[in-house]
This record gives C-alpha cells, sequence and structure tokens, in this order.
C-alpha cells in the first residue's frame, strides 16, 4: 500500500533542504495555500508569521549551543 | 417575576418553601424560550418534553422527602458541544452528523443526578473557535439587550439563554475566555474553574490542553453550586445558604492589580468601570497593589501556536472531506492552524510554562489577581474591528486579550458584573486564583462581589 505523504508534509521536507526563515515558510504555505484553492488563507499565514517571529523572538528559548536564543528579530516575518 | 430573574439560591428556597416549584420554573422559562428566542436564537434543541418530564419528577421527589441538592428542579441550559443522551451534539457545524448521542457526558450525567431539569442546547460559534457567535450553521445568537450586538461567545447562547431568563444558569466550555467573554458583556458570573478539575469527555473538543468547562449564571454562590454538582459533590440547600454568606470579608484581603499589557487597551468606559471597582474594594478594606507578568506580550502568540496547532490535529480529517461545510472563516482559522510547525508548538509550550511561573509569581502572597474581563463592552453583529480609543483592533483578538493568558496557565478565573456603560451595556471584571484551588477563588469573589458595583445578574 502506497501512502500519501500529503502536501504539508512535501513542503516541509522542501524547507529544510536549505535554510528554514519564517520568510521561507511563508512564501511555501502562501503558494501551497493558492494552489489548494484556498488563496484566503494568506492574509492568515501572514499572521501566523509574525506570530511566529514573535514566538522565536522570545527570550525563554534556548539553543543548541548553550546561547539563549535572542537574535532572531521580529522583522524575520518580511 | 421573570422566569428566571432569581438566582438559583433564590429558586431553591422558593421551591422548599413551597412558593414555586420546579414544574413552574420549567414551564416559566419555555414560555420565555417560545416569546423570546425567535428573536435571539440562543437555542439549537430545545428539549421541552423531557424538560416538564423531570421537572414534575422533582417536584415527586421532594414531596416524598428526596432532596437532591440546590440544583433540585433548576432548569439548566447546556452549550451544544456536549452529549446530552438522545439528541444530536451539532457544535453549531454542518460537519457533524445527525447521530443522536448514546449517553449523556460526564458533567451532563452529574447535573441530572443533581436534579436540574436540561432544558435546551444552545448556540455557539461554530466548534467554539470565536467570541461572537456570528459563524455558526444556525445563525447569529443576539444579545438580548441589543439585537445588534453580539452577546460574547463562544458561550453566547448560553449567556442569552441565561439573560432573557430562559435558563436559571448553563454549563459552557473555555478554551480561551469563551465562559468569561459571553459572561461578563451580558452581565453574569462565569467561572473557569482550575484546569483539568472537571471532566472534558463528551465534549467536542476545539484545543485538548486549554479546554475548561464551566458555569454561567447570576450569582458567586451558584457558581460555586454548580461547580461542586459538575465534581459530582452533591450541593445541599444549607451549602447554597453558606455560599451566599461568605466565609471572609473583603477587609485585610490582598489583591494584585494586573496593568500595562492588562489595561493598555481599554474602553474609556470599561477603564472607568474598572477603576471605580478598585476604589470600591479598597474602601472595603481590602490591600490593593499593583502586580505585573513580565511575558504578557507572548501571550497572544503562545496562546495561537497551542491552540490552532490543537484544534487543526481534531480537524484535519475532516477539513479534507468536509471543508466546504464549514463556515468560511472557521474553515480558514482551522486551516491556518495545521501550517504551524511542531518545532514552534513545542516553543509555545515552553512559554506556557514561563507564563505560568510568571502568574504564581504575581499571585504569591495575595488573594487573587484583578483585571478587565473584556476591554470592550458587547460587540456589534457584523464588524470585524472595533475601536478602542484612537485605534481599531480585530475584534476575536482584542476580545481574548485579557481572558487566554488563565487558560495558557490552567489557573481559575472568574468574572463578575462591576458596572454599566452609558448605553446599558454590563461591563465585567475578573479574579484569578491560586493554582488548582478553584475554592480558594469562590471564595475571595464570594467576599468581593458585593463590591464590584452595579451589573445586571441579579
Amino acid at each position: 500500500m502506497q501512502f500519501d505523504i500529503g502536501s504539508h508534509l512535501a513542503s516541509r521536507v522542501q524547507c529544510t533542504i536549505g535554510s528554514m526563515t519564517i520568510k521561507t515558510w511563508l512564501d511555501i504555505a502562501t503558494q501551497e495555500a493558492d494552489r489548494r484553492g484556498l488563496p484566503a488563507l494568506k492574509p492568515l499565514l501572514e499572521t501566523l508569521a509574525r506570530a511566529t517571529a514573535s514566538l522565536r523572538s522570545a527570550d525563554w528559548n534556548a539553543d543548541a549551543t548553550g546561547q539563549f536564543e535572542t537574535t532572531t528579530t521580529r522583522t524575520d516575518a518580511r | 417575576m421573570p422566569a428566571s430573574a432569581q438566582t438559583i439560591t433564590d429558586l431553591a428556597r422558593a421551591i422548599r418553601a413551597g412558593e414555586t416549584s420546579a414544574e413552574a420554573a420549567t414551564e416559566r422559562c419555555l414560555a420565555e424560550i417560545v416569546q423570546r428566542d425567535p428573536a435571539i436564537n440562543a437555542f439549537i434543541t430545545v428539549l421541552a418534553d423531557g424538560a416538564r418530564e423531570t421537572a414534575r419528577m422533582a417536584d415527586r421527589e421532594l414531596a416524598s422527602g428526596r432532596d437532591r441538592g440546590s440544583l433540585h428542579g433548576v432548569p439548566i441550559s447546556i452549550k451544544d458541544l456536549f452529549d446530552v443522551r438522545d439528541t444530536r451534539t451539532t457544535a453549531a457545524s454542518r460537519v457533524r452528523d445527525d447521530r443522536l448521542a448514546a449517553t449523556d457526558a460526564p458533567v451532563v450525567a452529574r447535573l441530572r443526578d443533581a436534579g436540574a431539569v436540561i432544558i435546551g442546547k444552545t448556540n455557539l460559534h461554530e466548534f467554539a473557535l470565536g467570541t461572537t457567535n456570528e459563524e455558526s450553521a444556525f445563525g447569529p445568537v443576539h444579545h438580548p439587550l441589543d439585537p445588534a450586538r453580539s452577546p460574547g461567545g463562544s458561550s453566547g447562547g448560553s449567556a442569552a439563554s441565561i439573560l432573557a431568563d430562559m435558563a436559571f444558569a448553563s454549563i459552557g466550555t473555555d478554551t480561551g475566555g469563551s465562559i468569561r467573554i459571553p459572561a461578563a458583556v451580558c452581565g453574569l458570573v462565569g467561572l473557569k474553574p482550575a484546569i483539568g478539575e472537571i471532566s472534558t469527555e463528551g465534549c467536542v473538543p476545539l484545543s485538548t490542553t486549554l479546554d475548561h468547562v464551566g458555569p454561567l449564571c447570576r450569582s458567586v454562590a451558584d457558581a460555586g453550586l454548580l461547580y461542586e454538582a459538575l465534581r459530582g459533590k452533591v450541593a445541599r440547600p444549607s451549602d447554597a445558604a453558606q455560599n451566599r454568606a461568605p466565609s471572609r470579608s473583603a477587609g485585610g484581603m490582598r489583591i494584585g492589580v494586573l496593568r500595562d499589557y492588562f489595561t493598555a487597551i481599554l474602553d474609556p468606559q470599561v477603564a472607568a468601570a474598572f477603576e471605580s471597582a478598585c476604589l470600591r474594594l479598597q474602601e472595603a478594606g481590602a490591600a490593593l497593589d499593583t502586580v505585573s507578568i513580565p511575558h504578557a506580550s507572548d501571550i497572544a502568540p503562545v496562546y495561537l501556536h497551542i491552540a490552532l496547532a490543537e484544534a487543526a490535529a481534531y480537524h484535519a480529517k475532516a477539513l479534507e472531506s468536509r471543508g466546504d461545510d464549514y463556515t468560511p472563516n472557521v474553515r480558514l482559522r482551522l486551516e491556518m492552524g495545521r501550517y504551524i510547525l511542531a518545532e514552534d508548538y513545542v516553543r509555545a509550550l515552553n512559554g506556557r510554562d514561563v507564563l505560568r511561573a510568571e502568574v504564581n509569581a504575581a499571585i504569591q502572597g495575595r488573594d487573587a489577581l484583578l483585571l478587565p474581563s473584556v476591554p470592550v463592552p458587547a460587540t456589534r453583529l457584523g464588524v470585524t474591528k472595533v475601536k478602542v480609543g484612537a485605534n481599531e483592533e480585530p475584534v476575536r483578538n482584542i476580545t481574548l486579550r485579557l481572558t487566554q493568558l488563565f487558560n495558557i496557565t490552567g489557573h481559575p478565573a472568574i468574572t463578575l458584573p462591576c458596572g454599566k456603560t452609558a448605553e446599558g451595556l454590563p461591563i465585567g471584571a475578573q479574579l484569578v486564583g491560586p493554582d488548582g484551588d478553584t475554592r480558594a477563588l469562590l471564595g475571595v469573589a464570594a467576599a468581593l462581589e458585593p463590591y464590584f458595583g452595579p451589573g445586571t445578574s441579579r
């Protein structure tokens, strides 16, 4: 039996190949929303991208280098 | 007197004094439904026959000496997210099938055990994903005080059913504020107990780690009775009397007032009512000081990533097979959740721990925290933005702004009426209790209730 891994997962696999910035994610997500016939999703994805940028910039986020991750800027969403 | 312009506590006393009966109270509520609900649209299903039968049985039991407690014979409505046996659970959506529930959700069964009369199932924002009830397969709920406005949501039908005297209380759910928002803008008391205290089994989920079940009603004493019943405890008439006369007094209570983020965006009339309530509490002897939540600006992003990711997990299959059956905006918000990355969901869970610790620190050494419930009065139906001071804010964001933190952290929270606008629209203020201690919160709320100010609850 074959399983369709789904367009969402395919997009994420594609994301992980290159730099996984929020902008990259937003571009791919927007394209996929268009492909799925959901263009009205675009402004919501932009809202989500801004919220994600804010979440990632919070000072509780640790990173594997042992440093607190404080370099991600909220403008990363654009 | 209107059907239920009295509290459960008052009705329980009146029934036992022979001044009224469960059947009479139920008939009055049903009459109000017939007369008012065509314009309000609070109910999806009215259970008139079953309610009459239960009420008559309640009267017979009392006459024979069996007293199930203060909810015995009291008409109560149920948000249509809960299974009630032999009824469909619509979640206000065309996505749900017409299958009848085989059994009651545990909270409904507990209410029945306590003698409550289940009078009907109330309208809501589709799948509880919204704060206005406008997106419902059964049409919007209209505010009983102004049909051009929303009664708040998502438990809007629940709040409207009480305010319009069609039920004495209602059981709702609260994932980001869905009990407290409609209770506040309808001038009622709404209790979100501590996380995990009340069973969510048999209830259509929105966000499995944020969902809470609780009552909407007309007084803190009633909220206490319903809270105990929902936990499977028997609330006796004598308990009601105790709840009415709180064991603590306002004098000497220590209350932390949340400001900054929590008062930065408020309608001027809401701000004035809140400050008046603070003054009255101080005059009553409570000690108020200002406390802060250092990461308050992260509340909305944390909430969004938890709530929508969990909602998307539940809805993904139906979105693929029945996407067109959702109301358009609910569908889009659920689709939005499907794009949240696992790493960001985990970041949000970490943020939840940070925020919980900050709320614990804020309440440390105090009896409760105090803040407004909703920054604006009831909003108009059909608008997506509302003016607050000089700015326009999205209705959804502004209505969730002050409630969602305590879904994230799980602290018990209760809204009480604290005034009205010049147009007569109710305003609410929230008290937040110690982690896991809803009873302590109810004790504080009962003591402070007389000082909160005029509302419409009683």
